[in-house]
């Protein structure tokens, strides 16, 4: 795994922190990833390339980003109220056939080579695998490798069962989470992985959810854009969220164009 | 086992033969020619083999796992390798005489696409040549980056042109592919810089995403700040219209323009985008008269 930097000054990742999607069921972790970068306005820093990824490219899919090329992994900076900036990788394309742990042993290595302080990875777990207690309340779920546990619990946040991380483990060893939690392990790699229930569908709501769950754990700076007129901004034509949260330009035809006016 | 060995294979890369004249001109180990044109859809096959209609290849591309016939005869639509064609970047004619045919006075062509005889100077005007390669060989889409690294190690061009296609279902825009013809691009930040007018190709509306080797070539150019353009056709049927190839051939055209290249355009446009029409609706009907 190779990092471009998208300018000619280096990257400085010592201490910092990178959120980072896991490709799961319901793609939550990308979604919620695509919505704070279009809220934040953040800036693309460089691409990673691997092998181990499918290929895929598009065009403008941020707002402030229009007319960019969009890669498969791509690094956007987040400067915070206090500290080192929080680095935010966006994953695009999933593992090619048969790549799924070594994707995330080049990911781990990368990770501990620009010896970043901490990894938050967000990820969506299956709404049937809940059981009964789980149907109601929270969804949001965590396993962390250190520290990280005490400030989960002040959230509010529930650490998955054992027993159901044991067996998913197992079950869905070459998925992830799984197999980049490994990795992160393996590593000794400081890890908090968030994960939510959610069923496939219109997963807009779930990846607001864990949005807002990321943005109380690394304290993101999201506050309601504030508009001249004192309503909030969106851009014409795509889907609209409640605030802060500012949907990107990517999600204006997810359910395709607009039915042609003839037909009415 | 089963994932180790598909890892290995995923990272194989292709395996390229040249012709002994073609393999002469290399400079510091690499091919260098102004243009190099990937046609990886049925569509964009058909019409760059009716407008520049070149008969001795330069080169295979062949990955480990294709299956290779009894003996290459001659280059055929119907071969599981994908064939390279060198041809004039002004006139599209193919940039080597044959100097067999000249030596034995024949108007045959030499069936062997190894065994072709050139002159030293002909050898030193590659680099006023553009490659066309032929992927008519269905790509895994695991197999793309690792094809584009295996040929961008051996062939240095100043320009990529990729043209690919989208299927319907996978586009997200504001139009509707299957009432027009519609076709985007997608070019890199150098492609942008590199090119002396601008097209009027529209680009790919965001929320669509191109993968295979279009995306491979775009995202290895991308990275390192080198000039490339993928031609996307959506495709809402089995075999494109006229109208398609057409705008197809002209937005070819435009996009080799911008970036100095003159070997396609003119009337011939119009004519390889009429056989090629032809060839695949007669393709198309008859792979739906056998079930």
């Amino acid at each position: 795994m190779h990092f471009f930097p998208a300018g000619n000054a280096p990257c400085e990742f010592a201490g910092a922190k990178l959120l980072l999607p896991g490709v799961t069921s319901a793609n939550v972790g990308q979604l919620a990833i695509d919505l704070i970068i279009s809220t934040l306005h953040l800036p693309c820093v460089g691409q990673l390339e691997t092998s181990c990824l499918l290929p895929c490219a598009g065009i403008g899919a941020f707002d402030h980003l229009s007319q960019r090329v969009s890669l498969s992994l791509e690094l956007f900076e987040c400067p915070v109220a206090q500290g080192p900036p929080v680095f935010v990788l966006q994953q695009r394309a999933p593992a090619a056939r048969g790549c799924q742990r070594k994707y995330a042993e080049e990911l781990a290595r990368w990770i501990s080579e620009a010896v970043f302080a901490e990894v938050v990875l967000i990820a969506s777990l299956d709404a049937n695998l809940r059981q009964d207690r789980q149907i109601a309340g929270q969804q949001i779920n965590y396993v962390s490798s250190g520290s990280a546990a005490a400030v989960c619990q002040e959230l509010g946040w529930e650490q998955l069962e054992g027993g159901l991380m044991a067996a998913l483990g197992q079950q869905q060893s070459l998925l992830p989470p799984w197999t980049l939690i490994e990795a992160f392990q393996h590593r000794s790699i400081t890890y908090t992985c968030v994960l939510a229930f959610a069923a496939e569908g219109n997963n807009a709501p779930d990846a607001m959810r864990v949005a807002d769950a990321v943005n109380q754990y690394l304290h993101l700076l999201i506050q309601q854009q504030p508009q001249p007129n004192g309503k909030h901004h969106a851009s014409k034509g795509v889907m609209s969220l409640p605030p802060p949260w500012l949907a990107p330009l990517s999600w204006k035809y997810v359910y395709g164009p607009a039915s042609s006016r003839g037909f009415y | 086992m089963a994932a180790s060995n598909n890892t290995n294979l995923a990272h194989q890369q292709p395996a390229i033969y040249w012709d002994s004249v073609t393999s002469t001109s290399f400079v510091g180990g690499k091919l260098h020619v102004k243009q190099l044109v990937i046609a990886t859809s049925p569509a964009s096959c058909q019409l760059l083999r009716h407008c520049c209609p070149a008969q001795q290849a330069a080169g295979v591309v062949m990955l480990p796992e294709q299956a290779q016939g009894p003996g290459i005869i001659l280059p055929s639509p119907a071969d599981k390798v994908c064939f390279m064609y060198l041809v004039n970047d002004q006139t599209g004619q193919p940039s080597q005489p044959n100097a067999l045919n000249q030596q034995n006075g024949s108007s045959s062509i030499d069936k062997s696409v190894f065994q072709l005889t050139l002159s030293a100077s002909a050898a030193a005007k590659q680099r006023d040549c553009s490659l066309l390669v032929f992927c008519q060989v269905p790509l895994q889409p695991d197999r793309a980056i690792s094809w584009i690294r295996g040929l961008l190690t051996v062939v240095e061009a100043q320009h990529v042109l990729v043209l690919a296609s989208l299927p319907a279902f996978s586009y997200r825009g504001p139009d509707d592919p299957s009432e027009e013809a519609l076709h985007y691009v997608v070019q890199t930040a150098a492609a942008k810089q590199q090119s002396k007018d601008k097209h009027q190709i529209p680009s790919l509306p965001s929320g669509s995403l191109i993968t295979g080797l279009a995306a491979a070539a775009i995202q290895h150019a991308e990275v390192r700040r080198q000039g490339a353009t993928a031609l996307i056709g959506v495709e809402a049927r089995p075999a494109p219209d006229l109208a398609s190839l057409t705008q197809l051939a002209q937005y070819t055209e435009q996009v080799l323009k911008t970036h100095g290249s003159a070997f396609m355009q003119g009337d011939s446009l119009l004519k390889a985008a009429k056989h090629a029409e032809k060839t695949m609706s007669s393709a198309a009907t008859n792979s739906f008269m056998y079930v």
